[in-house]
């Protein structure tokens, strides 16, 4: 077995007994990293080798010298190309960005360097971490490890399938409306979107502010556990974070589920969801309901309603959190622009692409004098009764679990022209970020087709323990997923 | 938060007990995130009013509502440029500033200008700015409407934006009355729309329109949380409240016997007040009961002149001063008060006993400010005590009339106003030393004897 | 209520970006799609519901008034299009009269 393929427990259990260094780890990651990205495309910048080496001889030297500051210490980690890194250019998977070089880090990667991280690189995305299929970036779209023909999800998904490809054991995501979890399940690895205000926005590149939360991806459930445990915490730099303290993640609690309380809403398994995929989501309950866990049936009256409130307040946030890009400060300048007002047009016009523009032409639209009521404030409305329905689930369950997503990864250019069945499949997954929840995609199997399928495991606020010890028991016991044979 | 809650305070305005922010949304090249974080619906305070003494009586002015919100970057056009580009400065992006948005009860220049100065020494007092207005730590805009005579309606305003200066205040209003009226009188329609205030050109432009008013699409801004303003809170700021300066006037009136007008000079800085209020008690410390009863005054005349004028020949704040003579200091006065005002009552003693004259009061301040010298010693090293010695002074007197004989044969024809010049000659004679009015007793017993020289 | 070719033009300008003819016909149907997907909505009874605009209960999240670390100019100007001295440089603002 080659080291890019330990899962990060592996890795963790490999690094302290000395098995070998942080150096070899790297290096094994990086010759993967070159061997698979011509048919993958995860990453749209890779740091110089000998950069990363250095980081990665550095935290040998640490772990040597007894200051390893953590678990992370000497792990290769990938960045989303939307989360600001210090000299290291933040694209978004824009042209808008495409040159853009951040003076300073995101609250979440100073963590990363202070806990000892090795930094790979930068993941591509959906332009502005809008889209469910990575096609939206203007670098050209990512592909699925398991199947290169079709898409691993998005916004995240040069993240996931870094993750899935074994190009790296760790990755940074954003979630706003399932970018996270989407791209895990499609991908086959474990994906975290956190409670919001358990992680610092600051230095992620605002796409929907009530609703981003940076996110953690791995091959195994304790990755994505670690991960989480340095990124989150209370920063003076974004009010929003939560004053609650970070727990330990990952309780070692064992494999056992008795006593757990899990919910599985009706509403999850109706019309539209794909028979292959249901089927492996029963199984992955029937394991769970075996481990000890009471599994009943919930309802979450308004999922149905999940989507149109997001797409209003995500693209209203959205309309003026992209009002930033305007040829003034950084950014994409017109080059044909004599007046003020072409600047702004022409630079705007030239420097987003096609869904950017569609989603900005919405949000405005929705927060324009005489619909604001109608849809912004009503959508906000909305909002507050899906909340509703998840705080009358958790009286009575500890977790909620559901589909990721009604299908598998869909073929590269199946639904790019056609934006409301795209907006449709984030129907799982938008509901927490509008409660505000944490939320988990763990891999449950492969469908007929090959394709890996994602099991959702959400919980209340702030109870992500719940929500890992959960995961763990059935990773445990269905087995961590493999890296795919084929690439 | 609490700064613009004390400015609330102030303005006798009612706080809300929740405050929100919003986006509103424009696109201007110094509005580095392409909204504004402001309040919009939850303004902080709301119904307020300033009682401003103009010309005899009392103006209420009402105040509609008191909000937070970020400001903005500098924008400088770059005529250097051919006049083509503008330059944005970024540097003031995001600092907090507190808006206050009057009702319309101000009916003229006078009245206006007479309001804005009450309300910028109520917030220099507070402590919320500094007052620059050329540093646009105080700006104002101005939104100004003419009618007709006898009408009741409120014309259509407009508004006037880049005052850096009271004068500029002045002289926008001035012009924007002048454009309405004729306007108006052309039988024309003044349109609703804001202006720049161009300086150099003394003319108000139309200012490129931003949004309309209804296309701001203010929402909710998410990146902030609520704020509750809860009672406690309300109150630890109404008990850290100063003095504001209309209270601070009457009590100097009634407190020193000083005028009116002098207790405004004093009270337009916190800093000019409490030098005041601590010259005036290290005086009476020293003076103890010989004191005289207009004490008060001297010292008032002593910080509004002598003081004020040191400062403004040597291009000096209050605080540079205070600063400069703290270093001096040599730490072994005895009565409390910091440097400079110990040193002035220093000087004020002197001359209130008589041991210096006014002109040699003066230069021996000029002296202190420089030194920290005991004041007697500085007295003796550069020979400024008083010459009261009335044989002395008879002696100089003899001089002067002896030396000056037609003089003296026209004052005795009755050309007294020459009094003046003889007085003049023999303070001269000993440097500004001598009492005048010694001088001018003995000078008048001299003339009075007859041809004793 | 259908969405129409003006409005779609007025709401590109609010959101300055520019769309060719071609463009412009083809948004508003795209639109209206979109915007049908938001319909089921208004069936929806929120007679009492307040809006949700933060979903955290935090509140009054202060910091002290001190000054933070600071940028230097040559940082923050870095990915300047256009700079001169310590300013951005854009078009003028003013009208050129």
């Amino acid at each position: 077995m080659e080291l890019y393929e330990l899962t990060f427990s592996q890795i963790r259990a490999g690094l302290l007994e000395g098995d070998f260094s942080s150096r070899e780890l790297t290096e094994s990651v990086l010759d993967r990293v070159e061997r698979v990205e011509p048919a993958v495309s995860a990453f749209v910048t890779v740091r110089e080798r000998g950069e990363i080496l250095t980081d990665a001889e550095a935290s040998d030297a640490r772990r040597a010298a007894g200051t390893c500051p953590g678990a992370l210490c000497g792990v290769p980690v990938a960045v989303k190309d939307n989360i600001s890194t210090r000299g290291l250019a933040t694209t978004c998977g824009s042209r808008m960005l495409k040159s853009y070089v951040p003076p300073y880090d995101a609250t979440a990667v100073a963590r990363l360097r202070d806990a000892g991280a090795v930094i790979v690189g930068k993941t591509n995305m959906d332009e502005f971490a809008m889209g469910s299929s990575n096609e939206n970036s203007a670098l050209g779209p990512t592909r699925n490890p398991w199947d290169v023909s079709r898409v691993p999800g998005g916004s995240s998904g040069g993240s996931a399938a870094a993750v899935a490809a074994g190009e790296v054991p760790l990755a940074l995501g954003s979630d706003t409306g399932g970018s996270v979890r989407q791209p895990a399940g499609f991908c086959g690895v474990v994906g975290v979107k956190p409670t919001y205000g358990r992680v610092s926005r600051y230095g992620l590149v605002a796409f929907a502010s009530s609703l981003d939360q940076i996110g953690t991806m791995s091959r195994d459930v304790a990755g994505a556990a670690a991960l989480l445990e340095v990124i989150a915490g209370e920063d003076p730099r974004d009010s929003t974070t939560a004053a609650e303290p970070v727990p330990r993640l990952l309780p070692d609690t064992g494999v056992d589920l008795t006593g757990v309380a899990v919910g599985v809403p009706d509403e999850y398994f109706a019309d539209g969801l794909d028979p292959f995929v249901a089927e492996k989501v029963r199984d992955a309950l029937e394991v769970i309901r075996s481990l000890g866990a009471k599994v009943r049936t919930i309802s979450i009256p308004h999922l149905g309603l999940g989507v149109a409130a997001y797409y209003l307040v995500a693209d209203a946030e959205a309309s003026a959190n992209l009002a930033r890009y305007d040829g003034v400060r950084y950014g994409h300048r017109s080059d044909h622009a004599e007046t003020l007002e072409d600047l702004y047009r022409m630079s705007r016009s030239e420097g987003f692409g096609a869904e950017v523009k569609r989603r900005i032409m919405l949000g405005t639209y929705a927060l324009s004098a005489g619909y604001y009521d109608q849809y912004y404030l009503k959508a906000q409305k909305v909002r507050t009764l899906l909340v509703r329905d998840f705080e009358r689930a958790f009286e009575s369950v500890d977790a909620v679990i559901a589909p990721t997503s009604p299908t598998t990864a869909f073929a590269l250019g199946e639904r790019v022209n056609d934006p409301v069945s795209m907006y449709l499949s984030d129907i799982y997954t938008v509901p927490v970020n509008l409660a505000g929840l944490p939320a988990l995609s763990v891999p449950c199997g492969f469908a007929a087709s090959g394709l890996p399928v994602g099991l959702q495991i959400m919980v209340e606020k702030f109870r992500e323990p719940v929500m890992f010890r959960v995961a763990r028991a059935y990773e445990h016991a269905a087995g961590a997923f493999p890296v795919p044979s084929t690439l | 938060m609490d700064l613009a809650t004390a400015v609330a305070l102030s303005l006798n305005a009612s706080i809300a007990e929740k405050a929100g922010f919003a986006r509103k949304n424009y696109f201007y090249p110094d509005l580095p995130k392409g909204y504004q974080i402001t309040q919009h619906a939850e303004p902080l305070a709301r119904d307020g009013h300033l009682d401003v003494e103009f010309e005899g009586r009392t103006l209420r002015v009402g105040i509609l509502q008191i909000h937070i919100e970020e400001d903005a970057g500098k924008s400088v056009h770059a005529e250097h440029q051919g006049g083509g580009a503008s330059l944005i400065d970024m540097n003031r992006c995001g600092v907090p500033l507190v808006e206050i948005v009057t009702r319309p009860d101000l009916r003229g220049i006078d009245e206006a200008d007479a309001f804005l100065n009450e309300l910028r020494r109520i917030l220099v007092c507070l402590g919320v700015t500094t007052g620059e207005m050329h540093e646009g730590s105080l700006r104002f805009d101005t939104n100004i409407s003419v009618r007709p005579k006898g009408t009741k309606e409120l014309g259509t305003q407009t508004e006037i934006k880049n005052l850096n200066s009271f004068r500029a205040v002045r002289r926008a209003l001035v012009y924007e009355v002048d454009r309405q009226s004729a306007v108006l009188r052309d039988g024309g329609k003044v349109t609703h729309e804001t202006l720049l205030w161009d300086k150099s050109r003394e003319r108000a432009v139309p200012m490129r329109s931003k949004e309309g008013a209804s296309d701001y699409r203010y929402f909710p801004e998410p990146d902030l949380v609520d704020f509750e303003i809860d009672a406690r809170r309300i109150e630890r700021v109404r008990e850290s409240l100063p003095e504001l300066p209309a209270a601070a006037r009457r009590r100097l009136v009634e407190a020193y016997a000083i005028p009116e007008y002098d207790a405004f000079v004093l009270t337009a800085e916190p800093s000019t007040l409490r030098l005041y209020e601590s010259t005036v008690g290290a005086l009476l410390g020293r003076l103890g009961p010989d004191a005289p009863p207009t004490a008060a005054k001297t010292v008032s005349n002593w910080v509004m002149v002598v003081l004020a004028g040191h400062l403004n020949e040597r291009r000096l704040t209050l605080a540079e001063l205070s600063a400069r003579v703290a270093s001096l200091d040599t730490g072994d006065r005895q009565d409390g008060a910091p440097a400079l005002p110990s040193r002035l009552a220093d000087v004020i003693a002197l001359r209130l006993r008589g041991e210096v004259s006014e002109p040699a009061a003066r230069r021996l301040f000029e002296a202190a400010m420089e030194s920290a010298e005991p004041i007697e010693n500085l007295v003796e090293r550069l020979d400024l005590g008083a010459v009261s010695d009335e044989d002395v002074v008879r002696a100089l007197v003899r001089e002067v009339l002896a030396a000056h004989p037609e003089e003296v044969a026209r004052y005795r024809a009755g050309a007294t106003k020459l009094m003046r010049f003889f007085v003049g000659q023999v303070l001269g004679r000993t440097g500004g030393k001598a009492d005048p009015e010694l001088a001018a007793r003995i000078l008048l017993e001299e003339l009075g004897n007859g041809g004793t020289t | 209520m259908a969405v129409e070719r003006g409005d779609v033009e007025h709401v590109a300008k609010l959101a300055r970006l520019a769309f060719t003819e071609e463009e412009l016909v083809a948004f508003t149907t795209e639109m209206n799609g979109i915007l049908a997907l938001f319909e089921e909505l208004k069936a929806v009874d929120t007679d009492g519901v307040p809006p949700a605009f933060r979903v955290l209960r935090r509140r009054n999240v202060f910091r002290g008034d001190e000054p933070g670390e600071m940028l230097p100019p040559e940082e923050a100007l870095a990915n300047a299009p256009d700079r001169h001295e310590d300013a951005f440089r854009v078009p003028a603002v003013l009208p050129n009269d």
